[in-house]
């Protein structure tokens, strides 16, 4: 992935998290501590970073809801926030940022700053409200030695991802459980619906699996969908050593694209490294005069692929971890 | 603690910057509070506009702030007028 698409990946994975941890506490609109939160579970240095420290999501959670708590006793409030610690499924548009957690993230991407999550970490950490400050004193560490450990990890490099497939993209994730819970989740075919938010069902009929698209959004809005597309046999190519090849064929639609996800487990400090692959594998293709004109057709839609494939791997592997939070 | 005491909790300005801090974890919870009561309202069949006299805003600025906020199985009222 070049520089500026896995910006916009953790840019992603970030706010979709930072949203998700607002909605278990209940609270209409993002704040810092969510963004902290989502940079405790995130696959980078910055995580690594949060975890190192010995900060685990579990604690981290406490810490924000006791910060809350006690806030409000010391005016005289005994109240809980109102959430229910239950993930809410959130359209488009549905949780708002506080002006100060958005000032935060765009900051971070600022002149001659990466906007990635450490760059976001380092304005957390900078940043003038306290909350951070005394979020981390809870968890029994300081803003200054997260960022000495910053600094420090500053002069490792990167690892860079794996080289995608043809027609495929990889993203990793981090994922606050042991890699045997995780592998229990991706490796077995009646729990895809889970984790691919594409798919409804996946049923047996003793030897093969089948699964069912969405045809609805979770509000009960129909989806657009093509008719033949809504019915897939689904196969384990291989399982072994925590890496999983899943494949997904459209018996109705012999023509249209196949599917495979790659998902790799790896042992990481306080949970596992989840990798996933996924690609698109060419199908027979069109028929009749449009099969002349697709591979001019596929020129055109090259960057709308990049981007379709882009927004479903990044998908598969935040279902992975909502599943497991 | 009783209301009295609370207030005179509230009103303790003896450090400033803790309680300001306060304030701000009371508004959260304020907007937490309302959106909690505004999805049960809707649950028991209020319309938008029985929401926004109880709380003294518009129909429109309750519909625009929680519209697609709400969990989204709750059955929304159609405005009949």
């Amino acid at each position: 992935m070049s520089r500026f698409t896995q910006m916009l990946a953790t840019g992603y994975s970030v706010s979709i998290n930072a949203a998700e941890e607002a909605s278990r506490f209940g609270v209409p609109a993002v704040d810092i501590e969510h963004v902290f939160l989502a940079l405790v579970i995130d696959d980078g240095t910055a995580g690594q970073v949060l975890r190192r420290a010995g900060i685990t999501l579990d604690a981290a959670r406490k810490a924000v809801a006791e910060q809350h708590r006690e806030h409000l006793s010391s005016i005289g409030v005994q109240a809980e926030l109102p959430g229910d610690g239950r993930i809410r499924f959130l359209e488009q548009g549905g949780i708002d940022w506080t002006d100060r957690a958005l000032n935060l993230v765009s900051r971070a991407g600022g002149k001659h700053k990466s906007g990635d999550a450490t760059a976001v970490l380092r304005e957390l950490l900078a940043e003038p409200s306290g909350t951070v400050d005394e979020l981390l004193e809870r968890l029994g560490t300081s803003a200054d030695e997260v960022r000495e450990q910053l600094d420090e990890a500053a002069t490792i490099r990167a690892r860079t991802a794996a080289p995608a497939r043809r027609l495929g993209r990889t993203h990793t994730v981090f994922v606050p459980s042991p890699p045997s819970e995780v592998w229990a989740l991706v490796s077995d075919a009646a729990r895809l619906p889970e984790w691919d938010p594409t798919l409804e069902t996946v049923t047996t009929d003793g030897e093969l699996w089948v699964g069912t698209a969405h045809t609805t959004r979770p509000d009960g809005k129909p989806l657009r969908l093509r008719a033949d597309t809504a019915r897939l046999i689904v196969e384990r190519i291989s399982a072994a050593d925590h890496r999983v090849e899943w494949r997904f064929t459209f018996p109705d639609a012999p023509g249209a694209n196949q599917r495979s996800a790659i998902v790799t487990l790896e042992e990481a400090a306080g949970g596992s490294q989840v990798t996933v692959d996924f690609a698109w594998i060419r199908g027979s293709g069109p028929r009749g005069l449009r099969r002349v004109v697709a591979p001019l057709a596929r020129l055109i839609a090259r960057p709308v692929v990049g981007i379709a494939l882009w927004f479903q791997v990044v998908n598969l592997a935040s279902g992975i971890s909502r599943a497991m939070r | 603690m009783d209301s009295t005491q609370v207030a005179q909790a509230a009103a303790d300005t003896a450090d400033p910057r803790a309680g300001l801090r306060a304030v701000a974890s009371l508004r959260t919870l304020a907007d937490a509070l309302e959106l909690r009561q505004v999805e049960a309202a809707l649950r028991e069949g209020m319309t938008w506009q029985q929401i926004a006299d109880a709380l003294g805003v518009t129909r429109q600025a309750v519909h625009k702030k929680y519209a697609r906020r709400i969990d989204p199985t709750i059955e929304v009222p159609r405005r009949t007028t």
